[in-house]
């Protein structure tokens, strides 16, 4: 029990916490046809870590999550101008944009090795969850325990923070979320401003990225942020009914993923841990394999 | 100076003044400075070839696409202030259908403006909706997917989505593209008995067979404003061959200038 | 600087001028294919072959890894990323086209699953007794130092087939991008067609792995067709410049990263494209940011200029500030608001000239359609001068009847 609380409590809620954060916000992102602006603003939070490591010199939380903020910002931008100005089809303005952003990102990461800091590509892709460890929590009582629960690792706190805000924006905006993915030039017309509705959608996916991005990796952000919507999608033909299913389904995966990283080896008698991040996206994409094979509502209506 | 002193009186009045208004795209005007009023209480088409800038002028208008010049008033007020007062039905084939989404939703759609956020929907509110719906025919599909509904239905459903925000000028983008016959004259009669309650009306229209039945002002135009004014003295042969070109044969523009039909005339 | 100097002339050396060469090969082969994707607007479709390599990658490691002791034996690392990357493929087709899901979430979901399991394989990896496991992280950013001159031949040798497949296959692949409806009713077997050039794009990615890692091979495929459709509309010239755009990427990335050790491969192949691209983005005269941007300035002020002096014409107040400062500048306006000589005697040729117009509409309505419909351009440069006499005689014979009337 108390190896539990010490190893395992913290990165179940934090996986938990951010597939649901990621999971709520996809359901739009999949109504909109968008799902890939997840994967670009993952894909680019490599170089505003590595920029705002070699600014500082140090690897603060803070400063990284505010150089990853400012380069999903850049990447934002970068898109939007390269298909208005120079009338590029979105998908090919955001592989033009993310694939050379993250190249810098590479490039000034490779260029810094020298220096020993331990940052690294892989890192980044993976992420870390085993490692956040509470220490303090060495039984039950631990979480009656104010001490101890000032051992917890900080970024059970800001994941948890990201997740309020995310719910709150989505509580605030559901009319003007659900009226900009149906009908923007309605939206437009009854002034529900689409764009700037969009653009904040598209800025919340960047913090939930760059929170997630430090503890589980970008890979299972792109994960999250997809595929519980898009097996909800499969479930159901109401939009609230679609949001609790891509919950239900973020809840799922990272439960039993965590669990059968961690313990699903030593089963066969094997005593290694696997990729708990990896596990977790994996295990997304299985229940949306399932979902696209026996989904009610797989098929898409019959106008 | 005021804003009263840059109209006519006759803007001032008018539910819709458009003054030279261009849009383009890049540097290749879509829309080329039109002037257009139209009277309060009419039920007017805008009529032109393909590509002529027809649903682009709508959307100037409605402040969707960006005007490169020219002003859009609404009862005298620059259009900014007074869009409450506007009602739009987009184009059917610009969403997708397959949205989760009843029909009952779509409707409620149209209470944007009058619900804050902190607002649940309550039963008045799709009281209001449920009546929108009635006006169209379709209180039986209150609660159907609309990715089930036919082309005419999922037309029936903008029309009374925008029925709910209960405006006085309603912009429609070719409703009567795609429909069936039936709810084409569904549609007509919605549109006609909101005339008789004084709401003013500004359809895109692209048949022109049904010009003379269906509306009393019509708005010719192919990037430029060719004619515009009743219908009687607007809609001619002459102007219509300065819209369409040869794209409409001479056979084609004397049946059109035929009187209607008598079995079609217009009812009122 | 020397260094590179050499690079660029192929002179450091057999595997370097080799591996150089197979870079712009492969250049050339993904600008090429990369263009017929874009034109079939599935740019992304790449991101997902590219992440979905990696499960094949991992476990063509482990099989080998098991029967040798060292996994690193890129035919078979190259064969097992194709077979992943195929079936991710599938996956992609299946789901687009099987459910309700759009193409973006088909992408989104295989890239990060695949990619995700990937991962998981690793940690399995990582826990063997096997050697070489530092070589597999190489496949995600690219690692061209350490190439053996075998691995070099094989990348240059599959880039060239690419290149050829890509050369005989051209025109068919036209067709479809073009119009695939069409096509289809022409007897063009456009399934397969559409089959065969996202089995070369899957090529061209595979054997990019090892130049420039799973990731930035995208770039690859992306950058070069869509910097190319800033010099052209014409879709063989497109495939034509993106392939030297493509070659000229490689070429300069791989030199560029032999100045220094520990500078990667891939990042500078991908920041020489995006170089080019944003050159071309800023400064193409066709499309490019600079150019449009000028051309829509001048067009507003022409707009503003004709309906500012039309309303002095026709002494209507003008309250647009751009138009009044338009008029201004020209000195058509003084600064109370009142119109200056030129400014009345510029406002009667633009009147005359719109009344020209819009006779010339009337009288001939098929040809004024044809014609530029802002009626900015002054009619002599349109029309020859019998045909604006003609107008002008009839200007003033209808000027003339309207004042008996």
């Amino acid at each position: 029990m108390s190896d539990f609380m010490m190893f395992s409590l913290v990165p179940l809620v934090v996986a938990v916490v951010i597939g649901m954060t990621c999971a709520l916000l996809g359901n739009f992102l999949v109504l909109r046809r968008q799902s890939l602006i997840g994967d670009a603003i993952s894909h680019v939070a490599l170089p505003g870590i590595v920029v705002s490591f070699i600014l500082t010199g140090m690897l603060a939380s803070t400063a990284m999550m505010l150089g990853a903020g400012v380069s999903a910002l850049v990447t934002v931008v970068m898109i939007e101008l390269i298909r208005r100005l120079g009338r590029v089809e979105t998908s090919a303005a955001m592989g033009v944009t993310f694939t050379s952003l993250f190249a810098v990102g590479v490039l000034l990461l490779e260029w810094h090795d020298a220096t020993g800091v331990h940052l690294d590509v892989e890192h980044a892709l993976y992420g870390n969850l085993e490692s956040l460890i509470w220490f303090e929590g060495t039984g039950p009582g631990a979480l009656y325990d104010p001490a101890a629960l000032a051992g917890l690792p900080p970024q059970l706190a800001r994941v948890v923070l990201v997740g309020l805000v995310v719910v709150a924006f989505v509580g605030v905006f559901r009319r003007h979320l659900v009226l900009g993915s149906f009908d923007p030039d309605y939206a437009a017309s009854v002034r529900a401003h689409p764009a700037l509705v969009d653009l904040l959608l598209v800025s919340l996916v960047a913090v939930a990225a760059i929170a997630a991005f430090e503890a589980v990796g970008s890979i299972i952000v792109i994960a999250m942020f997809i595929c519980p919507a898009a097996a909800a999608r499969l479930m159901t033909d109401r939009l609230a009914a679609q949001i609790a299913w891509s919950q239900g389904f973020a809840v799922l995966a990272s439960v039993l993923g965590y669990v059968l990283a961690g313990y699903g080896p030593g089963w066969f008698g094997y005593e290694v841990s696997l990729s708990a991040a990896g596990m977790i996206a994996t295990l997304s994409g299985l229940i949306l394999l399932a979902a696209c094979l026996a989904g009610p509502r797989r098929r898409p209506a019959a106008a | 100076m005021t804003e009263s002193q840059r109209i006519s009186d006759e803007a001032m009045k008018s539910p819709l003044a458009i003054q030279g208004l261009t849009v383009s795209y890049g540097h290749r005007p879509v829309v080329h400075s039109v002037d257009f009023i139209t009277p309060p209480g009419s039920l007017s088409a805008i009529v032109g070839p393909n590509g002529a800038g027809k649903s682009t002028l709508l959307k100037a208008v409605l402040g969707i696409t960006r005007r490169l010049t020219g002003e859009v008033y609404i009862f005298g007020q620059p259009v900014e202030a007074m869009s409450r007062h506007v009602a739009y039905v987009p184009q059917r084939s610009s969403v997708d259908w397959d949205f989760p989404a009843t029909v009952i939703d779509v409707v409620v759609m149209g209470l944007f403006r009058d619900l804050r956020w902190w607002q649940l929907t309550r039963r008045h509110h799709r009281q209001r909706a449920l009546e929108s719906l009635s006006r169209v025919g379709m209180e039986a599909f209150a609660d159907r997917q609309i990715g089930q509904l036919s082309g005419g239905q999922q037309q029936r459903v903008f029309l009374a989505r925008a029925l709910t925000q209960q405006a006085a000028l309603t912009i429609l983008d070719e409703p009567f593209a795609g429909v069936d016959a039936a709810t084409e004259k569904a549609i007509v009669e919605v549109l006609k008995q909101l005339k008789r309650e004084g709401r003013t009306l500004l359809c895109v229209h692209h048949d022109l067979a049904t010009v003379r039945d269906y509306f009393d002002h019509v708005l010719l135009l192919n990037v430029r404003r060719i004619a515009a004014g009743p219908v009687d003295e607007a809609f001619t042969a002459r102007h219509l061959q300065a819209t369409y070109g040869g794209r409409l044969s001479p056979m084609q523009l004397t049946r059109l200038m035929e009187p209607a039909d008598p079995a079609n005339q217009r009812s009122e | 600087m020397d260094t590179w100097w050499l690079a660029l002339t192929f002179r450091l050396g057999y595997n370097t001028s080799l591996v150089t060469l197979g870079t712009m090969l492969l250049g050339a082969g993904a600008g090429m294919i990369g263009t017929f994707i874009l034109l079939r607007k599935r740019s992304l479709v790449s991101d997902a072959i590219s992440h979905a390599t990696l499960p094949g990658l991992a476990l063509a490691f482990i099989l080998v890894g098991l029967i040798q002791g060292d996994g690193r034996w890129l035919p078979a690392l190259l064969a097992g990323a194709a077979g992943s990357a195929a079936f991710g493929l599938w996956a992609v087709q299946r789901i687009s086209e099987r459910t309700r899901l759009g193409e973006d979430a088909a992408i989104g979901a295989v890239l990060s699953t695949f990619f995700a399991f990937g991962v998981v394989l690793i940690t399995v990896i990582q826990s063997m007794a096997v050697t070489g496991q530092a070589g597999l992280t190489g496949y995600l950013v690219g690692a061209t130092a350490g190439m053996l001159a075998s691995e070099a031949q094989l990348i240059a040798l599959c880039a060239l087939a690419v290149l050829l497949a890509i050369l005989g296959l051209r025109r068919e692949f036209l067709m479809v991008c073009f119009d695939a409806d069409f096509a289809r009713t022409q007897g063009v077997p456009t399934g397969r067609i559409d089959l065969a050039m996202l089995a070369l794009l899957m090529v061209v990615v595979v054997i990019g792995l090892k130049v420039t890692g799973l990731i930035l091979i995208v770039a690859l495929t992306i950058i070069p067709p869509v910097t190319a459709r800033f010099w052209s509309d014409r879709p063989l010239r497109m495939v034509a410049l993106a392939a030297v755009l493509g070659t000229l990427a490689g070429y300069l990335g791989v030199t560029l990263s032999a100045v220094a050790e520990g500078l990667p491969t891939g990042p500078l192949i991908v920041l020489a494209a995006f170089a080019l691209f944003f050159v071309s983005f800023l400064f193409s005269p066709r499309r490019g940011v600079l150019a449009s941007l000028l051309a829509y300035q001048r067009f507003r002020r022409r707009v503003h200029l004709r309906q500012g002096l039309l309303a002095v014409a026709r002494d209507e107040p003008i309250f647009d500030d751009l138009t009044l400062k338009v008029l201004r500048r020209r000195g058509y306006l003084r600064r109370d608001g009142v119109p200056t000589l030129p400014g009345r005697a510029a406002a009667r040729d633009a009147e005359h000239e719109e009344r020209l117009w819009a006779l010339y509409r009337e009288r001939y309505p098929e040809d004024a359609l044809q014609q530029e419909h802002s009626g900015l351009t002054p009619i002599a440069h349109v029309l020859s001068p019998d045909a604006i006499m003609t107008l002008e005689a009839e200007l003033l014979g209808d000027a003339s009847a309207g004042s008996r009337a």
